[in-house]
């Protein structure tokens, strides 16, 4: 079996979506071989990616929907499928920074989308919120209680690709901490980040460009 | 009333509808073509949040960042690209994160982030060029969820041309009444 993994975070290998294309990677098979390419900036997409039986989309949620390097990318792959059309399936894995995984909906149905006009067959993604903590819990064991709900989304998506079924529908999940947790503990990330950089707290509220 | 226009001048229907726009507005309009002057893609770094709070690291972006919190009312013409913005507009729509505050807030029960500004523009946002029924069910929620992110109470005004640009100008002319 063959993976062709798309990162489509413009940050590249690391970030959350490369971590989660690791995590799926300690999930399946060693015998199975891994193609990884960068979906961003000026990256453009080979016809090497319609070798393989699956394609893996993973990504940030930017402004509710796909970053706009990933559209441009899946475009253009769209049209190397329409010159070869290629019998693969299409898993994807969408992040966003808000409490809940389900803000991913509109842009896991764009994914669906794509993968309907390339001529692919849509099979299921998973879409996790507090999706910052994927990496910055990354020394934290799999198994421990506030990771439990993201990796066993994450197992049963590599299930599916294992057997090249289809998902029954898209899972959304999240890191295991209260809503108001995660805002004050964001919140409190921010102002720790801007001290770092010489930035007070009251400087995060700055207006540039007027009232 | 103060009106930002975003279209997309290499895309020659939204060429077409933009002069149908144009007619029909008799107001004050600033336009930005992201064919004549593409925007590069937000990388992610925040720096707009941690080190230099309400501006963009990258360049290219004041003007169009300035123009945006002076607008009444923000139009949106765009080819429907699985669902979503084309990839020119869209990369304007990413670049927006400066006027975002990085705190947290509760709306329409969903976590979203706090407005930097006090004003925003109402958002009208025009789709054009579905490939399918489900690209333009997926638009229409997709906008919804974007309308929410910058907390804009417009529900209604999401509209997708199918037949003329020429029903643009009669459509906004509806909106506004």
């Amino acid at each position: 079996m063959k993976i062709t993994a798309v990162n489509g975070s413009p940050r590249g290998a690391d970030s959350n979506s490369g971590e989660v294309i690791r995590l799926l990677r300690d999930a399946l098979p060693q015998d199975v071989a891994w193609q990884e390419v960068q979906a961003r900036g000026k990256e453009r997409p080979t016809p090497e990616g319609l070798t393989s039986g699956i394609l893996l989309i993973t990504f940030p949620l930017y402004v509710d929907g796909l970053p706009s390097g990933l559209i441009r990318w899946l475009q253009e792959y769209r049209d190397l499928c329409h010159a070869s059309p290629v019998d693969q399936k299409v898993y994807a894995v969408a992040n966003c920074g808000f409490h809940e995984g389900e803000q991913n909906r509109s842009a896991l149905a764009m994914v669906e989308a794509f993968a309907v006009s390339a001529g692919l067959s849509w099979c299921g993604g998973v879409g996790i919120g507090t999706g910052e903590m994927i990496r910055g819990l990354k020394s934290v064991p799999p198994e421990a209680g506030i990771r439990r709900p993201v990796i066993t989304a994450l197992k049963t998506l590599g299930e599916a690709m294992t057997g090249q079924t289809a998902l029954k529908e898209n899972l959304y999940t999240r890191h295991n901490l209260p809503w108001m947790v995660y805002k004050i503990a964001g919140e409190a990330g921010w102002r720790s980040r801007g001290r770092k950089n010489g930035v007070r707290t009251k400087d995060l509220s700055a207006r540039p460009f007027g009232a | 009333m103060k009106t930002l226009l975003i279209y997309d001048s290499a895309d020659p229907e939204a060429r077409l509808a933009r002069g149908e726009i144009k007619k029909s507005l008799n107001e004050d309009l600033v336009e930005i073509d992201t064919g004549a002057r593409p925007l590069g893609e937000c990388i992610g770094c925040f720096g707009c949040w941690i080190k230099t709070p309400g501006r963009c690291l990258l360049s290219g972006s004041e003007e169009y960042l300035s123009s945006f919190l002076a607008a009444d009312r923000l139009i949106l013409l765009t080819r429907i690209v699985f669902g979503g913005y084309s990839p020119a507009v869209k990369a304007y729509m990413d670049r927006c994160l400066p006027l975002l505050h990085p705190y947290f807030v509760k709306y329409e029960g969903e976590m979203h982030h706090r407005l930097r500004y006090r004003h925003f523009p109402a958002l009208t946002i025009i789709g054009f060029g579905a490939g399918s029924d489900r690209e333009e069910v997926i638009f229409q929620e997709y906008t919804q969820a974007h309308r929410d992110n910058l907390h804009d109470k417009n529900h209604r005004h999401t509209h997708i041309l199918r037949d003329s640009p020429g029903d643009v100008a009669s459509w906004l002319e509806g909106a506004e009444q």
